[in-house]
């Protein structure tokens, strides 16, 4: 690696920023001509250049840097050891304190329904959310992505929502119009972890805009649970409506939640 | 898009909160390691920010599903260069990205390394080639940085450029840039 003189230097930023007379700019063109090494050079400073004066990208970078300092990080689990005698006595004290929580939690719940409240959005979709049974209806479509689908499918209904993603994101890419991979990657995002309700909603609404295969009714269905999670009730209406029309096996739910709405 | 336009934190962390499995599951599974999909991540997100700012830039797909495609053309490109494997261009990855040109990849590769290199310069360093760079005479440049002559600042603009350089030449990721060129 050669360092270049601080003259060398004075005259690349001199040739960038044109501030060469006419000859000075014809025998330095020529001195690139002759030497590889100095045209890399004045490259390299056209570059550093573009990067400093563009203040948006840099303060981009920065924020990047300092929001991703703690991902993409081998992540160490802290293992705690307990003695056998102190383990038994914590799960004795841990079991006590379940028991009494059930106890709480089954009171409030009791008291809850004798006092008749109202039901809430959320209680309605908790009541009526299910996770989707992807074996029901995905069919793939004979060739070599039909062994990731099988894949995912499996992660899926092992609950490593996850994994699922990470199999049904890179073939919703590869095959943008197949329903059924993006009715997958949807119900995927839909069950993790907490669930990535946009994420999902995006994909379903694919589903819904291009409106063309036997999945629109099933994607209507959840986009109405999810912006019945999302307090709109508006628009779930308006959506359980539509499946109600359709007709589709999942219809009768979509007419009892209706029903309960009003 | 507006959020990373703005360059708003929490929207980037939400970015990565949200892909780092799925990017670190696309590279290391295909030769490369946990740096390598950090990388290819921050050159993925740098890409959006640069399109975001674009106001005839229009998404052709979800967010989700563009920003993997973009990942993933980075990754591919980064493969073929060190001759790691042979990888060819997904025709379909592509027409999804298809307002982000492999020219657009490579010089985003290029500048990032720039950037990043730029940012572990000291505050002093940084603001003198700023203040040079936007062509801010000397004089103005020792008041502001509060040197004691002209002749110091000159001596401290070369220092730091040339500090930049040697960071940029050091990196092994200059000389694979270069390799390729």
């Amino acid at each position: 690696m050669s360092t270049f003189s601080e003259e060398i230097y004075g005259m690349i930023e001199a040739y960038l920023s044109n501030t060469m007379t006419e000859t000075e700019v014809v025998d330095f063109e020529q001195k690139i001509k002759d030497n590889e090494e100095l045209s890399a050079e004045v490259e390299l400073f056209r570059n550093l250049n573009n990067v400093v004066y563009d203040k948006g990208a840099l303060n981009f970078q920065k924020t990047m840097n300092e929001v991703g300092a703690s991902f993409f990080q081998h992540k160490e689990v802290e293992v705690i050891a307990i003695s056998p005698k102190i383990g038994t006595w914590l799960r004795q004290r841990w079991a006590i304190a379940a028991s009494f929580l059930v106890f709480v939690v089954s009171a409030l719940l009791i008291w809850q329904m004798q006092s008749g409240s109202a039901v809430s959005d959320e209680e309605l979709f908790a009541q009526y959310y299910e996770t989707y049974d992807l074996n029901q209806n995905i069919r793939g479509e004979g060739d070599s992505s039909n062994e990731n689908l099988k894949l995912g499918i499996q992660q899926y209904k092992s609950k490593d929502f996850a994994a699922a993603v990470q199999t049904f994101l890179p073939l919703a890419v590869a095959k943008p119009q197949n329903d059924a991979i993006i009715f997958c990657l949807a119900n995927a995002y839909l069950n993790q972890s907490p669930p990535k309700l946009d994420l999902a909603k995006q994909q379903f609404e694919r589903i819904t805009t291009a409106n063309t295969t036997i999945y629109v009714p099933k994607a209507q269905w959840f986009l109405a649970l999810i912006a019945l999670k999302n307090g709109d009730t508006e628009q779930t209406e308006i959506l359980l409506k539509k499946v109600v029309a359709s007709g589709d096996d999942i219809a009768g739910k979509a007419r009892k939640l209706l029903k309960e709405l009003k | 898009m507006e959020g990373i336009k703005e360059g708003d934190p929490k929207v980037i962390r939400s970015i990565y909160k949200e892909f780092e499995k799925v990017i670190l599951h696309l590279v290391e599974t295909n030769k490369g390691s946990r740096e390598d999909a950090h990388d290819v991540f921050q050159e993925g997100l740098m890409l959006m920010y640069q399109k975001s700012k674009q106001t005839d830039f229009q998404l052709t797909s979800s967010f989700s599903t563009y920003f993997y495609a973009v990942c993933r053309n980075i990754w591919s490109n980064k493969l073929r260069k060190k001759s790691r494997t042979e990888v060819t261009f997904d025709n379909k990855m592509l027409s999804i990205i298809e307002n982000i040109s492999i020219t657009d990849i490579e010089e985003n590769e290029e500048y990032s390394l720039y950037r990043k290199k730029f940012l572990e310069l000291g505050e002093d360093c940084q603001k003198v080639l700023d203040l040079f760079l936007h062509r801010t005479g000397m004089t103005e440049i020792m008041k502001q940085m509060g040197y004691g002559s002209v002749s110091y600042t000159k001596k401290r603009k070369f220092i730091c450029k040339q500090k930049l350089v040697q960071l940029i030449k050091k990196d092994p990721k200059f000389k694979e840039l270069r390799k390729t060129k």
